[in-house]
Formats: C-alpha cells, sequence, structure tokens
C-alpha cells in the first residue's frame, strides 16, 4: 500500500472516525485519567535519588566516625576470649541445646533449691 | 525577625519551580491528549474488551508521567507505546495465569455452573454500549476491519497501527516496538498483503 492507496485510506478514516467518536462516558473516563496522571508531576518519589541525600550521607559519615572513635562500634569479636576454635564450637553447642536453654531459664529456680539444701542434708528437697 | 517586605518577595521566589511545574504539566497535557483515544482504540483491539483497555491506557498514562516526564519531548510517543505494550502484555499474562487458576480450582472443586453465565452476563451491557467499536460494527467495513485487523499477527498489526495509523517513522515504530527498523518494514509489508486480501472487496466502494 502506498501513502495515496484507497484502501489503506479508508482504514486510516475508519480508525480515525473510531478514536474521535467516542462516546461521553468513556471520553469523560480518559479525561479523568489524564488528570490523575498530570497530578503525579512533580512528585519525587521517596527513594529517588537527589539533594537531600547529600546531608543524609554527610551525617551518617560523621556519626559513624564519632561512634567507631569513641568506642562505641568496638568490634564484636574482641568482647569474645580468644581461646580457640574448640571452646568457640563448645560454646555453640551449649547455646544449641535446648535443655541448656531451659536451664538458663530456670536458674533463678535452681539456685532457690540450691539455697535450701542444707550442705549436710543429701537428701532431695524435693522429694 | 522577617520583615514584611521580605515576606512580600517569597512568593516571586516560590513561583519560578512552578512555573516550569506548569509548562511541564501543559506539554504534558497536549501530548496525552493527542494519544490517549488512539491508545485506546489500539488496545481495544488488542483486548476486545472496553473496560479492560481503559484501565490500561490509565495505567500506562500514570507510569509514563511517572517515568518518562524528564525525558526529551521527541522519545514521548515510542516511550508511551513501549509501555503501553509492555502494559497489554502484562494484562494478558495476568488473564492466562488467572485461567489457570480458575480453570485448577474448578477441576478440583467441581466449579460453579453459573459462572459462565454470569461472565456472558457481565458482557452483554457492554455489547450493548454505544462505544466506537460497536457503532463500527453497524458499518460493514468497520466489521470487516476489525475482523482483519484481529486476525493480524500482533507483530503485524502493531507495525501496522503505528506505522500506517499512528504516522510514526519506521525508527520510531522500531523504538516503540523494541526490534530492528528491517523487521518493521516486515511486519509492516506482510500486515498491508494480509489486509488487502481480507479487505480488497471493499476496495472499489
Amino acid at each position: 500500500m502506498t501513502d495515496t492507496d484507497p484502501l489503506e485510506q479508508r482504514i486510516i478514516d475508519q480508525l480515525d472516525r473510531r478514536a474521535t467518536d467516542l462516546d461521553g462516558a468513556t471520553a469523560s473516563r480518559l479525561n479523568q485519567a489524564r488528570q490523575a496522571a498530570l497530578q503525579q508531576l512533580g512528585r519525587r518519589r521517596w527513594y529517588q535519588p537527589g539533594w537531600w541525600m547529600v546531608p543524609a550521607a554527610s551525617g551518617l559519615a560523621v556519626a559513624t566516625v564519632l561512634a567507631v572513635s569513641l568506642g562505641v562500634l568496638k568490634p564484636a569479636v574482641d568482647v569474645l576470649p580468644n581461646d580457640g576454635l574448640e571452646t568457640r564450637l563448645a560454646e555453640f553447642e551449649l547455646l544449641a541445646d535446648d535443655a541448656e536453654l531451659a536451664l538458663l531459664d530456670e536458674l533463678d529456680f535452681f539456685l532457690w533449691v540450691e539455697g535450701q539444701m542444707d550442705p549436710s542434708d543429701q537428701s532431695d528437697p524435693l522429694g | 525577625m522577617m520583615t514584611s517586605s521580605r515576606l512580600m518577595q517569597m512568593p516571586t521566589v516560590l513561583a519560578e519551580p512552578s512555573t516550569g511545574t506548569e509548562q511541564l504539566r501543559q506539554r504534558v497535557d497536549r501530548f496525552l491528549r493527542s494519544v490517549e483515544r488512539k491508545a485506546l482504540v489500539m488496545t481495544q483491539l488488542r483486548t476486545s474488551d472496553p473496560e479492560a483497555a481503559l484501565d490500561i491506557v490509565q495505567d500506562v498514562m500514570l507510569a509514563f508521567v511517572r517515568r518518562y516526564q524528564n525525558k526529551p519531548e521527541e522519545q514521548w510517543p515510542p516511550l508511551f507505546y513501549t509501555a503501553l505494550r509492555n502494559r497489554i502484555t502484562d494484562w494478558y499474562r495476568r488473564r492466562a495465569s488467572r485461567g489457570r487458576w480458575l480453570g485448577a480450582l474448578t477441576s478440583r472443586f467441581g466449579g460453579d455452573t453459573d459462572s459462565p453465565q454470569e461472565d456472558l452476563i457481565q458482557q452483554a451491557p457492554a455489547a450493548a454500549n454505544a462505544d466506537p467499536a460497536h457503532r463500527l460494527a453497524d458499518d460493514q467495513f468497520g466489521t470487516a476491519l476489525n475482523g482483519a485487523l484481529q486476525s493480524l499477527p500482533e507483530r503485524q498489526r502493531e507495525a501496522f497501527l503505528l506505522r500506517s495509523w499512528q504516522g510514526f517513522s519506521t525508527a520510531e515504530t522500531a523504538a516503540a516496538m523494541g526490534c530492528s527498523e528491517g523487521s518493521v518494514k516486515t511486519h509492516l509489508s506482510r500486515a498491508t498483503k494480509a489486509l488487502r486480501e481480507q479487505l480488497g472487496a471493499y476496495n472499489d466502494d
């Protein structure tokens, strides 16, 4: 088909008519949709990079430097005793053991039981 | 303390960016007005669902403003139709996915025999609406054109509508379709050949 092809022109005319002869309800909805879209103009998404990031990043950097220099963010590994891999694994097993965790939960009770026991009495206080 | 004269100056200072926004608003408004109706017709041809077509065009207008408002204006038409094509594809995927789930649930739980009838009833008012598609159906050529366009493979129909109807250049059509200019020419050639074969009887009317 060329630009002057009558069949092509007829197709285009039909499609144009369909686009221009929209019923009122459809045209109104299109208008509403366009207005809703235009409301988005100039709105910045909260995560969109912009100048606001400069003071935020600067503040974060300063806070991090201060925290490190004051020892607040001391590396956690320094807190743990450096006594080898086997000890760490044993501690891990202890922490992972549910029974031992239950013992820790009821530590106050067991301490009280121990306090009630007479050193000379070997019988079970709960028995 | 702020003097009254400085207070008077503030609206002037604040008005500068809003002027730019207003100019952008006018340009975007003009652009959307120029494309919205043809976009709706193209979407109706793809979906055969006037309600879905309206929703899709609305979504695309929102997405276009959010994503592409700062792009050069000459890029807006292909970007808009790229967004439209992607949104229509997404609509088809969701519909197919929903159909699979409904099919699975229907076969699993026996199905509801009223549902297909409800769907038909829902579609009936739409068919009675005086929308452009159904006004064209009164026209014999319009009906034949609908059938011919809908029978075209998707890429051919897209190439024809963008290149011949919308008046896009080959490069703009290629950008909107996400393919090479050579592919556009091939799709367009096949589309026009198919349309000529199907609508040839109306050529001499």
